[in-house]
């Protein structure tokens, strides 16, 4: 029951966010071939690059490809369905949040899905062809169970991505003045685009256990190459669980904070 | 006629030096912004530095590129996008289109292009200081063998293509942040132009990573001139006759953005209907 209602919520929310972007259609589809034009580019340039070396860390192009088009997934996954949570610095200063907490539903869930970037559906749609393409041509067999491990890891990233973000609106609502943080990770998020073995180990170790953007993007890339050990796999579930525990631990935390300072 | 023409020169340059004074103040009044703004220019080269140096390991080379050059590229981008791309043209779409601050500056006894010129200086000084120093440290920290130019004439036409680089950005960027006079939506618009500018600048990669067809298209296009083309002056990659004939086609994109400036500006001025006044 509480499930349904919350669906309704999102759907409406979702369709209220639809109709505003419809709304403003020059900057839809420019912001819609902007986010191809940039997928598209990094694309060329890998091909490019991949005309003058056989290997980026030892993975092959279509290895490259692999990553990269994991990345896009879930990137644009957590952007399509978290984008709500950038505006949280702004119900913070305005007080507008006052009004989401005496709502019955939660809050977080109000906030995270305060905007569905539709968008993102347009981008979703030639990312899904392409990895399956760079899937269908990856130059080792891949078999079912790698298949499945990939999908568990994707939506575990997910989870990931979620658990940063409720971070991030949590110290939003202690400090009232950081979500630019969100734009930090959205950075960090982008060397995920290349495999993570290109990194120098201090960096992998902070892309794995502090901003687990290689656990969320390079994982389960490596899981379907068949080259991720089982002890890291187990990881990557354990630790997308912790973060995510953390961060709704975080939430409730951060909401003691909350002053209510300018309703 | 000089004693004529002096005062108001001083006149006008105390008048944006306050501007340049009043948008630095600005900028270095929201710290956490900056910070924040430093950290995520710091990602970009290092994921930047990090993806050369897994292409190229050892002391090869690519695309005719050595290490040292390669990574010399990677950190003159970085700097070059503080003094070349650095810029507030973004603010006029949002000035003209929302709460009818644009119509006080025509009342004020200011140039809307050099006020906007002045705070873009503002901010370039500050990203060139910062940008600075986050390359020493970089170069510091993983000991980057880099590529210094030591013929003058070399050093002497980067500096000048850095200048037309200046000038044309600006150009180009107060050129896009003009179609808000015609519609409200020029963010979008923004977004993608910046996005493709970055790309045919050669912000990622150098451009002769393309086939010469696909580069002798480039080069017709005002971008490479704002990146890629000084750098490669700075390289040494590039022949006199090149020098001669990259200047020349950013002086007519300049003039050509000059124009067009002028042309929209009056067209738009006409159509402005003052809303939210």
């Amino acid at each position: 029951m509480n499930l349904v209602k919350y669906f309704r919520v999102w759907l409406t929310l979702a369709k209220m966010s639809f109709a505003e972007q419809a709304s403003s259609r020059l900057n839809t589809a420019s912001l819609i071939a902007g986010k191809l034009v940039r997928m598209g580019f990094v694309f060329i340039f890998l091909l490019a690059l991949f005309s003058h070396t056989k290997s980026l860390a030892g993975f092959s192009l279509t290895q490259t490809l692999l990553f990269f088009m994991t990345f896009n997934l879930v990137d644009i996954l957590a952007q399509l369905f978290f984008r709500g949570i950038y505006i949280i610095r702004g119900l913070v200063q305005n007080g507008e949040l006052d009004l989401l907490l005496i709502k019955p539903i939660s809050p977080l869930f109000r906030i995270a899905t305060n905007t569905t970037d539709f968008l993102d559906m347009f981008t979703m749609i030639p990312t899904l062809i392409i990895l399956i393409l760079v899937i269908l041509r990856l130059e080792t067999q891949v078999s079912f169970l790698s298949l499945f491990l990939y999908v568990l890891l994707v939506l575990s990233g997910i989870i990931l991505a979620l658990a940063i973000h409720i971070f991030t609106a949590g110290i939003a609502v202690i400090t009232q003045e950081v979500d630019n943080l969100i734009w930090i990770y959205r950075d960090l998020m982008t060397m995920g685009r290349f495999p993570a073995a290109i990194y120098a180990w201090p960096v992998k170790l902070v892309l794995t256990f502090v901003i687990p953007i290689a656990v969320m993007v390079s994982f389960p890339a490596e899981a379907l190459l068949g080259i991720l050990a089982w002890q890291w796999i187990l990881f990557a579930f354990f630790w997308a669980a912790i973060f995510f525990w953390g961060s709704l631990k975080f939430w409730r935390f951060s909401l003691k904070y909350y002053t209510s300072v300018s309703s | 006629m000089k004693k004529n023409i002096y005062p108001r020169f001083k006149k006008a340059l105390r008048k944006y030096a306050a501007v340049f004074r009043t948008s630095l103040a600005n900028i270095l009044e929201y710290r956490a912004n900056f910070l924040v703004g430093r950290i995520r220019n710091l990602i970009v080269l290092l994921t930047l530095y990090f993806l050369w140096t897994a292409v190229i390991p050892g002391q090869g080379s690519i695309f005719g590129y050595q290490k040292a050059q390669i990574l010399t590229y990677i950190l003159g981008i970085h700097f070059l996008r503080s003094i070349v791309l650095t810029t507030s043209t973004y603010n006029v779409a949002a000035e003209i289109t929302q709460g009818g601050k644009f119509f006080s500056y025509l009342l004020r006894p200011v140039s809307y292009a050099k006020y906007w010129f002045s705070v873009d200086l503002a901010y370039k000084t500050v990203e060139v200081i910062a940008s600075s120093i986050e390359i020493a440290f970089i170069v510091w920290i993983f000991k980057i063998p880099l590529f210094f130019q030591t013929n003058p004439l070399f050093l002497f036409f980067a500096l000048i293509s850095i200048f037309l680089a200046i000038i044309l950005n600006f150009y180009l960027g107060y050129l896009v942040a003009l179609i808000a006079f015609w519609t409200p939506q020029a963010w979008g618009p923004r977004f993608l132009f910046d996005l493709l500018l970055s790309f045919f600048a050669g912000a990622f990669f150098p451009l002769d990573v393309f086939p010469e067809k696909a580069q002798l298209i480039f080069s017709s296009l005002p971008f490479p001139y704002l990146l890629f083309f000084p750098l490669k002056i700075y390289l040494g990659r590039i022949d006199p006759i090149g020098i001669f004939v990259g200047i020349a086609v950013s002086l007519g994109w300049i003039l050509a953005a000059y124009f067009a400036i002028r042309y929209i500006w009056q067209k738009g001025l006409r159509i402005y209907e003052g809303g939210g006044i």
